[in-house]
Parts: structure tokens; C-alpha cells; sequence
């Protein structure tokens, strides 16, 4: 691993006779001072990263114009098997890499003020985590039980509950400081690369505002984005529904991020650790989003408002009789039955070749 | 147990609490009616997943739903996992999906959760490419929530999280479903088994039929029984809609993993192959003795084909029904393949009516599942007729053709003896694509038997009595030599003339040789007819 590679090209100008490689945990990774079509090919042709390099922190990277900004353009919202990380400020890169990573010192980036070194970490955490990888336990934790308290008013920190399912702990949020009710990244699961939202009940018990919707909108872009078939959505939820607004863009908004989750063909397993109430419910893939998995705990509240989740019929125990929900969790068996699911809905594989036969 | 909400207020009781329901969803209907239906000689729907799965492997889902019993003038009951045990589990090492109706609940009648897990179920089979088992039981709603104008249907809101067409009735599958009839399959449980690529029935405790002896006494005033309706006797023989109907549970649930084990898991995917001990170039050297060289002799086509298939084994299907024609799967060198053989034992091999109502429904299986088709030869053609003409002969020599046209997987066909009539062609001819046909020094090709040809071609000196018997025998002894096997080879109108010991060896080389069209002809959606 060599992450310094990626910024041997900061504050250069373009590099001369194409494009560098570096291999950044274990991946290639094109290089790229400037975004042009053919810095576009050629990582697409190695499926590898596609790392822009665009400036310093701090400075007013090289506007993209002409031929690029046609390639930018053309590449907003495409599906691709690699992800475009920008080091950058320049508006046009940010929106191209939108389904990636940005470092930035200023302006819309997922991490903000950090030094070439911190950028340097973050972006091979990011590239490593991106995909699949070997298996890794968790970060030994106490039991879930005593970072969430039973009663559904307490709160807890969800990320607390995040960290101590993935693997290693570790995982690289999109859009840090944004939207504090609701954090997004990449994390794995039993080795498997998965877009995670997770609630924070602390922050005004999870509803989500505009700027949330948004995260969580540009996660499942994420998730879609991923090969074959997409990455998988793991969420945890506990909101109680949406900031109400009172303009129409609001509303827009709000459709727009349910719509955009309901139909994502993407995995989507949803882990109600608290309350799932109204939209805020369907944008995280709990309630009415074709979710794969809905996995309440115990202490699960489901209802259209507030109210309805606070009355007898919005308790888990009520979804569960009616199966509306398959199941309940023990909050400490999470992990193993989100790995489960995704082992579950990777899908039946081709068994073409197969040695003697194994007892059937 | 408690329908209600649940009082708990800390993690421990909630979590005692979650154990305690779990353990009563296990109850199914208590241990008298676990009792009384054991006594009935059939076994518990967790008897028969277990019986199904590999040890250890099944996960349920959907033990925590309740449904209530509701019938006038009656106490309510509450019905455990609302009658239908649901999960998924390993069949041979593959996932598969189960859904199980519960016989000591309201007779295996569904309550409106267990609709719901049984729809959950389907669809992530379908979503993720897994085969559904469905151990059908009853399968019915409970008539007490179906009555009055709620028959008019769900609204489209499906399960909570869950994919609502899962629902619907719909063609579009890609994973197979399999049906297992253990009990009385009425409506929904029979249209099921209609559809399903592979279904097994239990004779004796188990029936099928479009409705009940009560629905048949109200309609039409008749007095019946279900066994007189739908009988496994009836279906075996008479049907033909079932494939394979067992003396017990036990053997229909061996049957279901067979199955599962050459199947592929669902239609975008190749069936895994298996190579076992037994080799391919095995040389059959007693097939020589199997088959007489006389066209009118009978023998037992079985027992070529399991001299041909890996270790002998063949998963007949609708064995007691047109026995003029074997369908099976099995496998040669490792590869499933599905057999279409004709038998010369029963009305000397025919193509008859249902002999093609058989043939045709395994051969689009078959295509919708990437299985090449093995056909093996000795038929003297259509059989024709005013009894056939009536049956709609017509209509079923056009399916053929379509069948056999519109296939894509590979082809391949041993002409063993007699090769007559148009059927040649639609069991595996060159003529409809196949990919590789190769005849036994026995084989003998032509548009009909000598006979048929003479008194064809010569019908006016025969009705004149022109012709003596030395010269019919001369003209016969002639078209018998014009129609040998080998002519067909010299012009490579077929591959090769084999000796009948390398049949084996022949087959296991022309199955690799198609297997890079396999991979890239892999099917995306199901295309068969109803059984």
C-alpha cells in the first residue's frame, strides 16, 4: 500500500504521457490531475479506482471545460464497477464524484480539514472498504444491550451500534458533519463492501431533515452504482419520521429520496432498532420500501405518525404476530443475521462445476 | 402465550419474552392434534422439513405470527405460526426455500399472516434464485376469513417491507417451485401443483382436486369423496398430472431432494453437475443383448437408459401414465440431462396422445432450465386413426413441433432401432435442430415401415391382387435395406452409426462438446405449458 502515490501528483499540472497506477490497499488506481475522457477510459478499462487529483486543499483546482465538462456530464449518475474518488474543489469534479469520496478543505466534501497525511489515510480506508474483501471480526464491544437502552426514549448513540456490527469498526461516513440525525458511509460486513445509514435517536429522535434525505439519497446512488447488482443498503433505524415543511421542494425532496429507495433493486436489509415512523421509515428501507429484511428488536415501534407507533398495535411484538415482519432480534445477534441476509440475498450461485457428490 | 401486546418493560423480559412466543409458535396445534394427525398415518409440517433439509440447517422465519380461529358460536382460538411453517434451509449443500402447511391447524387452512409469510417466501425465492418447496397440506384460506364480500381481494398493500407482487400469481418465475400434495390439495394447492416443475404426491393420505366433496354436493348435488376426486391412483394413471406419486410422505420428500439435486436453482443458471464413480467411457456391452434386432420384438427401454446413466439412475417421471414414453432426468458424465425415450414395450413404442402431452411439458421444462434433452429412439411413428383423430391428435402433433422448434438447448438422440414417420423428426431429429444423432447398426430410418409404404405406394395391385406374397416380401426385404441407418451417415445426414456399447461414451463426449452453448443460451424466464 502506497497512499502517497495519490498526492505525488497534488499541485502539478497535468501528467505528462498518461496516466499513473498506484495500488492503494491492494487495488489499482488511476491517477488523474484533471478529469478527461480518456482518464475516464482508461480506468474504466482496468477497473480500477479513478482517483481525481485536482488542486490543493484550499486552492481552485482546474475548472473542467469543453470536452470535460461533456464527460462530466455524461458520467453524473452512470453506473459504474469503480469508484471516483476526488481530492478536490473544483464544482465540476464534486459533482462527478458524487457517488465517491470527496476531500476538500472548503465547500461540499465529505471530509473537510484534513491534512495530506489524514486525506491520504481516509482515502485508502475509503478504497479498501469499497469492496469485498476477507472477513473480519468485529471490534470487541459490550453487549448491545448496554449502549441501547430498552426504553424507546432513552438515547444512545447509533453509530456506537454501527461500529460494533461491522467489521473491524471500521467504516468511511459520506457527507461528515451534514444532517447529524442520520450518518451514511461504506462499511463491510463479514467481509462483504455495504452502503450503512444508521439513525441518531439523540438528534431530535432521528427525523430527518432536507439535508438527511439527501445523504440517504446519495447513498442508495452509491449502493446502485456497485457491481453486479449493486452494493447492499444496511440501515438502522430509529427515527420518527420527517421535519414537516411547508414548500412544495420540500415534499419534492421527500418523494424523490422514497422513491428513490422503494424502487432500488439493490439489497436492502433494514434493522429497526427503534422507532420507524411515517417516511422517515421508508427512506431508510424499514416500512413499505420492498425491503428484503426488515429486523426489528424487541423494543420497536412502527406507526404512520408518532402516535400511531406510540399506541398497542405499533409495537414490534403487534408486526411480528401479523407478520408483517418475519422476525425479531436479539439486538446482540444483529450482526449474524445481517450477515446471514447478505449471505442469503447474494443469490443462488452457479454450481456447474461441483466435485462428488456431498451427501444429498 | 398472549395475543396482546407485550408488557415487557427491560431487555430481560422482552428477550424472555421473545423465547417464550418462539417456543409457542413451535406448538403448532397442541399435542392432541399432533397426536390425531400422526395417527392418520401423516407427519407434522417440522416432520417434514426435517425430512427435507440437511441436518441442522433449517432457519425459520415467521414463528412469532399468531392467527385467531374465529368461528361462530365457538370460543376464539389462537392458531400458532397462523398454520404454516416457513424458512429456508440446505437441500444437498443449495438453498432452498420452504413454505409448510400445518395439518394440526383448521386442516392446514392459511389464516391472513400465514398468507403473508407464504408470499414473503416466494418472493425472495423468485427475487434471489432459489427453489420453493411447497409441502401442501390444505393450502386453503380459512373459510371463515374468506367469506362475504372481503373475497374480493387484498388491496395491493403486501407485507410490511416486503415485495408486494410477491403475491400475485404470476408465470414469470425463474426459480422453480416444487409441490408436494401430503395432504388434501383443493384451489389454491392444486392450481399450484398445475403450475410447478416438479410435484410428488402422497397416495393414499394425500388427494387433488379442483374442489372438495361439500363444494361438489352443494354445485352439483353429487355425493363423493376426495380420494374418488383426485385419488394419487387417478392421477398416476389417468391424469398424468403428477409427477411422481409415492406410497408414503417419506419417499415423496426423498423424491422432492432428487429433484433439487438435478435441477439447477433457478433458469439463469446451469443444474450442478455431479460426477460420481462412474466413468464415462464405461463401455455397455449388454445393451447388445437388451434390444432384438427384430422390429417386432418388444424389450424394456428402461432398462437401456439406466444402463446408459450415471450408476442407473433415473428420476422417471409420470411413470404409470402414456408408458409408451420414459421422461426422467438423470445424469451422464455428471450432467443432468432429460431423457425422452420411447418404450416399445407398451403399444410398441407409439406416439400417441398423451405420450406427446407428456414428452412436451418435459421438453419446455427442460428448455426453460438450460437441461439438454436425450432422446432415444424406436418408434414406428404417430399413432393415427378415427379414435386419435377424435382425441385431437392434430393439435398435439402441432405442440410437438413447437416444442421442438422452439427449443435451444442441446439435442442429442440415438435412433436404436425403428426411426418412422414425422415424429423422428420432433423427437430429436436433425430436422429440428439437434445437435448430435447417431444411430445403433439396428436403426432404421425411414417416412414409414415397409408395410405402410407398400401398401401405400402400391395400394391399386394390391386391391387387384397383382402382387403375390414372395414379391411383398421382396419389396419389404428392399425398403427394409434403403432405410438402414448407415445410409443416413454416408451422406451425414446423422453423425455416426455407433456400436450399442459406446452409447454411454458417445453421449458423455457430445454433452461437453455443447456445454460452451449452454453457457451462452442461459435461459431468463420459464416458458412451459400447465401439467
Amino acid at each position: 500500500m502506497n497512499a502517497g502515490l495519490v498526492f505525488a501528483a497534488w499541485g502539478l499540472g497535468p501528467v505528462p504521457g498518461g496516466l499513473p497506477l498506484a495500488v492503494i490497499a491492494g487495488r489499482p488506481v488511476t491517477l488523474t490531475t484533471e478529469l478527461s475522457t480518456e482518464a475516464l477510459a482508461v480506468a474504466a478499462r482496468r477497473r480500477s479506482a479513478l482517483v481525481l487529483v485536482a488542486g490543493r486543499p484550499n486552492a481552485v483546482g482546474p475548472a473542467a471545460t469543453g470536452p470535460d465538462a461533456v464527460a462530466l456530464a455524461g458520467l453524473s449518475g452512470t453506473r459504474r464497477p469503480w469508484p471516483i474518488v476526488a481530492v478536490t474543489t473544483s464544482p465540476w469534479i464534486a459533482r462527478a464524484a458524487d457517488l465517491g469520496l470527496m476531500v476538500g478543505a472548503t465547500g461540499p466534501a465529505d471530509h473537510d480539514g484534513l491534512d495530506e497525511a489524514g486525506a491520504a489515510a481516509l482515502v485508502a480506508a475509503f478504497l479498501e472498504l469499497a469492496f469485498d474483501g476477507p472477513p473480519e471480526p468485529p471490534v470487541s464491544v459490550r453487549s448491545l444491550l448496554e449502549i441501547v437502552p430498552f426504553g424507546i426514549d432513552r438515547p444512545y448513540a447509533g453509530a456506537e451500534v454501527l461500529e460494533a456490527i461491522i467489521d473491524g469498526g471500521r467504516w468511511v461516513e459520506f457527507d461528515a458533519g451534514a444532517a447529524a440525525e442520520v450518518r451514511t458511509g461504506i462499511a463491510r460486513i463479514e467481509g462483504r463492501s455495504v452502503g450503512v445509514a444508521v439513525s441518531e435517536p439523540a438528534v431530535g429522535r432521528g427525523v430527518l431533515s432536507r439535508a438527511g434525505l439527501a445523504r440517504v439519497e446519495r447513498l442508495v446512488r452509491w449502493c446502485e452504482a456497485g457491481p453486479d447488482g449493486g452494493r447492499p443498503l444496511v440501515s438502522l433505524v430509529d427515527t420518527d419520521g420527517v421535519t414537516p415543511w411547508d414548500d412544495a421542494e420540500g415534499a419534492v425532496t421527500l418523494r424523490d429520496a422514497a422513491t428513490a429507495v422503494r424502487r432500488s433493486p439493490v439489497v436492502k436489509v433494514a434493522v429497526v432498532m427503534g422507532r420507524a415512523v411515517g417516511l422517515g421509515a421508508t427512506v431508510l428501507a424499514a416500512v413499505g420500501a420492498r425491503a428484503d429484511l426488515v429486523l426489528p428488536w424487541p423494543r420497536a415501534r412502527f406507526g404512520l405518525t408518532s402516535a400511531d407507533a406510540a399506541g398497542a398495535s405499533g409495537s414490534a411484538w403487534s408486526a411480528a404476530q401479523e407478520a408483517d415482519v418475519v422476525d425479531l432480534a436479539h439486538p446482540d445477534d444483529t450482526r449474524g443475521r445481517v450477515a446471514e441476509a447478505l449471505e442469503l440475498f447474494r443469490g443462488a450461485r452457479c454450481y456447474a462445476e461441483v466435485g462428488e457428490e456431498d451427501g444429498s | 402465550m398472549g395475543a396482546g401486546p407485550a408488557t415487557a418493560n427491560t431487555w430481560a423480559e422482552a428477550l424472555a419474552e421473545l423465547e417464550t412466543r418462539r417456543e409457542a409458535g413451535r406448538q403448532m396445534g397442541g399435542p392432541e392434534a399432533v397426536a390425531r394427525l400422526r395417527a392418520r398415518g401423516k407427519l407434522t409440517p417440522r416432520d417434514r422439513i426435517e425430512l427435507l433439509f440437511d441436518p441442522g440447517t433449517f432457519r425459520e422465519v415467521g414463528e412469532l405470527a399468531i392467527g385467531l380461529i374465529e368461528v361462530p358460536g365457538r370460543a376464539d382460538r389462537e392458531a400458532a405460526a397462523d398454520g404454516v411453517v416457513t424458512g429456508w434451509g440446505l437441500v444437498g449443500g443449495r438453498r432452498v426455500m420452504v413454505v409448510a402447511d400445518d395439518g394440526t391447524i383448521t386442516a392446514g387452512a392459511r389464516g391472513p399472516a400465514a398468507n403473508r409469510k407464504a408470499a414473503y417466501l416466494r418472493g425472495l425465492a423468485e427475487r434471489h434464485g432459489y427453489p420453493l418447496v411447497l409441502l401442501l397440506e390444505s393450502s386453503a384460506n380459512r373459510f371463515q376469513s374468506m367469506m362475504g364480500a372481503q373475497f374480493a381481494g387484498e388491496s395491493g398493500a403486501g407485507p410490511l417491507g416486503t415485495n408486494p407482487p410477491s403475491a400475485r400469481w404470476t408465470r414469470d418465475g425463474r426459480s422453480p417451485i416444487v409441490c408436494a400434495v401430503l395432504g388434501t390439495a383443493l384451489g389454491a394447492a392444486s392450481f399450484q401443483t398445475m403450475d410447478a416443475e416438479f410435484s410428488t404426491l402422497a397416495a393414499g393420505t394425500a388427494a387433488m382436486a379442483l374442489a372438495g366433496p361439500p363444494v361438489v354436493q352443494g354445485g352439483i348435488g353429487v355425493e363423493t369423496t376426495t380420494q374418488q376426486l383426485g385419488s394419487g391412483e387417478q392421477h398416476a394413471t389417468v391424469t398424468g398430472f403428477i409427477d411422481q406419486v409415492a406410497e408414503d410422505e417419506a419417499t415423496c420428500l426423498a423424491g422432492v431432494r432428487r429433484f433439487l439435486g438435478l435441477f439447477p436453482d433457478n433458469s439463469r443458471e446451469l443444474p450442478p453437475r455431479r460426477i460420481g464413480g462412474d466413468p464415462a467411457d464405461r463401455r455397455c456391452p449388454e445393451l447388445v443383448d437388451l434390444v432384438p434386432l427384430d422390429h417386432r420384438k418388444p424389450y424394456d427401454m428402461k432398462q437401456l437408459v439406466e444402463a446408459v446413466v450415471d450408476d442407473g439412475e433415473l428420476l422417471e417421471l409420470r411413470a404409470r401414465y402414456a408408458r409408451n414414453i420414459i421422461t426422467g432426468y438423470a445424469r451422464i458424465d455428471g450432467w443432468t440431462v432429460g431423457i425422452i425415450a420411447n418404450q416399445p414395450r407398451h403399444l410398441g413404442g407409439i406416439v400417441d396422445v398423451k405420450a406427446v402431452v407428456k414428452a412436451v411439458r418435459f421438453a419446455q421444462i427442460c428448455n426453460a432450465y438450460n437441461i439438454p434433452l436425450v432422446f432415444l429412439q424406436d418408434q414406428p411413428g404417430f399413432i393415427v386413426g378415427p379414435d386419435s383423430e377424435r382425441e385431437g391428435a392434430l393439435r398435439q402433433v402441432v405442440r410437438l413441433m413447437n416444442a421442438a422448434y422452439g427449443a435451444t438447448v442441446p439435442m442429442l438422440t440415438v435412433l436404436v432401432r425403428k426411426a418412422y414417420g414425422f415424429s423422428t423428426w420432433l423427437l430429436g431429429g436433425r430436422a429440428v435442430g439437434a445437435d448430435h444423432v447417431v444411430a445403433w447398426p439396428s436403426g432404421s430410418i425411414s417416412l414409414a415401415a415397409p408395410e405402410i409404404g407398400v401398401a401405400t405406394l402400391l395400394r391399386n395391385e394390391l386391391a387387384a391382387g397383382e402382387l403375390s406374397e414372395a414379391r411383398q416380401l421382396e419389396l419389404y426385404a428392399s425398403y427394409r435395406q434403403m432405410s438402414q441407418a448407415r445410409w443416413a451417415a454416408y451422406d451425414f445426414r446423422i453423425d455416426d452409426v455407433i456400436d450399442p456399447a459406446d452409447t454411454r461414451s458417445n453421449l458423455a463426449a457430445a454433452l461437453t462438446m455443447v456445454e460452451g452453448r449452454r453457457r451462452g443460451a442461459l435461459r431468463t424466464r420459464r416458458e412451459f405449458d400447465t401439467a
